[in-house]
């Protein structure tokens, strides 16, 4: 073969070869090939080439191939297509959830943080208000039972754990009871003491925000974040994909 | 009873009319699996295999060449077989021989009334085309052996690889210039008429 061949000249020998060239181009690489022996020789081997992979032998099946009816029966479960499915929409909902968190999730992180601060103070308030609340049942229990137990016993029909269940339950009014009841007992008693004054100067407060007194008996609630719908959309199709497309892939490497 | 007619049965899940189609094509795409694959054992197993995908998919035949359909079907699983081979190596079952290769000479290959020289000769430039063919990448032997060892024209192989056939006539071109390259190193084991040495005048 001519070393100097290009891999068009290549390709125009072999398509000539075939009878695969245009008439234009055949007749100019017949005027090439009257002139040029090299190009001569090239085409004088690749028809051996041609030649010889012609006479390879042609093999005889070693064996009949026809099917069974066992053979063509199809070995696919019938739910196989419903878990392509589920893969193929999990995977969708999984990229869309991403791409959800990506695009709202910075809309809403900075409005929040660029929240004025008056609009903490608003938030803050009832919270601040809501720890003192809480506190201030127990400290009102606190006094209450000390006072039942200086009462008389005459006055002391209802026992004082029960009075202070009862003021649990309804911690508005019978705080309200209690501080008048409170002051009606200290007038009565004739004492003024400080220490048991300070929780009933905080009555007034509870009665001017009752709507933020805690249900008696419950947790104290600290403000969570709520849970990201897109994030936990992408944990769920994510984990769907997952199953499914492990589920697809071992069974491919196993068939 | 025709092709088109054992092809419209075999849609309609005649099994016995698809088997005669089989029997008809069986030769060619054991030839064609074998040619690309390199391998007696893979190559028999890609035939089977070709032959039930191409009953599981017979609903997506709508006409034309059924030869030309049924041999996509075989030239696409050997590529799957091929691929798979890759992943996960298998030790042959054949004997090699000192060079760790595999021998290439079963006994149904000879033909019963050849002479034993001509049986050797034969067996000889089979050997040698299948080592070259091996060498070439899978895209440009599949042509190789569609047009060259199997006669096929350039349209049908185009059908087949599902390509133009400009792409038919480069592929072509580059396996026949490997082919060409790999055999001269065999020289005098091949018949004097396939001899590729330029003649001397």
């Amino acid at each position: 073969m001519n070393p100097n061949l290009s891999t068009r000249d290549f390709e125009s020998l072999s398509a000539y070869l075939d009878g695969q060239l245009p008439e234009r181009e055949k007749a100019r690489l017949e005027a090439r090939l009257d002139q040029d022996t090299g190009l001569q020789q090239a085409l004088q081997s690749l028809e051996r080439t041609r030649r010889t992979l012609r006479a390879a032998p042609r093999l005889r099946a070693p064996r009949n191939f026809t099917l069974t009816p066992e053979m063509v029966q199809s070995r696919s479960p019938r739910f196989l297509p419903a878990v392509r499915f589920a893969f193929a929409l999990a995977t969708l909902m999984f990229v869309l959830s991403l791409a959800g968190n990506y695009a709202f999730a910075p809309l809403a992180q900075p409005s929040t943080a660029a929240m004025p601060a008056e609009t903490f103070d608003m938030e803050e308030a009832p919270q601040t208000l809501q720890l003192e609340a809480q506190e201030e049942p127990l400290a009102v229990e606190e006094m209450v039972e000390e006072m039942v137990e200086e009462m008389s016993p005459g006055e002391g029909e209802v026992p004082a754990e029960a009075e202070a269940a009862a003021a649990a339950e309804e911690p508005v009014e019978s705080l309200a009871e209690d501080s008048s009841r409170s002051g009606e007992a200290m007038d009565a008693a004739g004492e003024s003491a400080p220490a048991e004054q300070a929780p009933v100067e905080g009555t007034p407060t509870l009665k001017q925000q009752p709507t933020s007194l805690p249900e008696p008996g419950t947790e104290p609630v600290e403000a969570q974040p709520a849970a990201n719908p897109w994030i936990v959309a992408a944990a769920v199709s994510g984990l769907v994909a997952v199953s499914t497309g492990a589920y697809l892939f071992f069974r491919r490497r196993s068939a | 009873m025709d092709e088109e007619t054992l092809v419209e049965y075999a849609q309609e899940g005649d099994l016995t009319a698809f088997n005669r189609l089989v029997l008809a094509y069986q030769d060619i795409a054991y030839n064609v699996a074998y040619r690309i694959m390199g391998d007696h054992a893979a190559a028999e197993d890609s035939a089977q295999v070709a032959f039930i995908k191409a009953y599981r998919k017979l609903d997506t035949f709508k006409g034309g060449s059924f030869k030309v359909w049924l041999i996509r079907i075989v030239t696409n699983t050997c590529y799957d077989e091929i691929r798979k081979s890759k992943r996960r190596p298998t030790t042959p079952l054949q004997p090699l021989n000192e060079y760790d290769e595999e021998y290439d000479s079963p006994r149904w290959m000879t033909d019963p009334g050849e002479l034993p020289e001509e049986a050797v000769v034969r067996e000889e430039m089979s050997r040698a085309i299948q080592e070259c063919l091996d060498r070439l990448k899978n895209n440009a032997r599949t042509v190789v052996v569609l047009v060259d060892v199997q006669g096929m024209d350039y349209a049908e192989a185009a059908e087949i690889i599902r390509k133009p056939l400009g792409t038919v006539k480069s592929r072509l071109a580059r396996a026949r210039k490997g082919m060409q390259d790999c055999l001269q190193g065999y020289g005098e084991l091949l018949p004097s008429i396939y001899r590729l040495e330029p003649e001397k005048s």
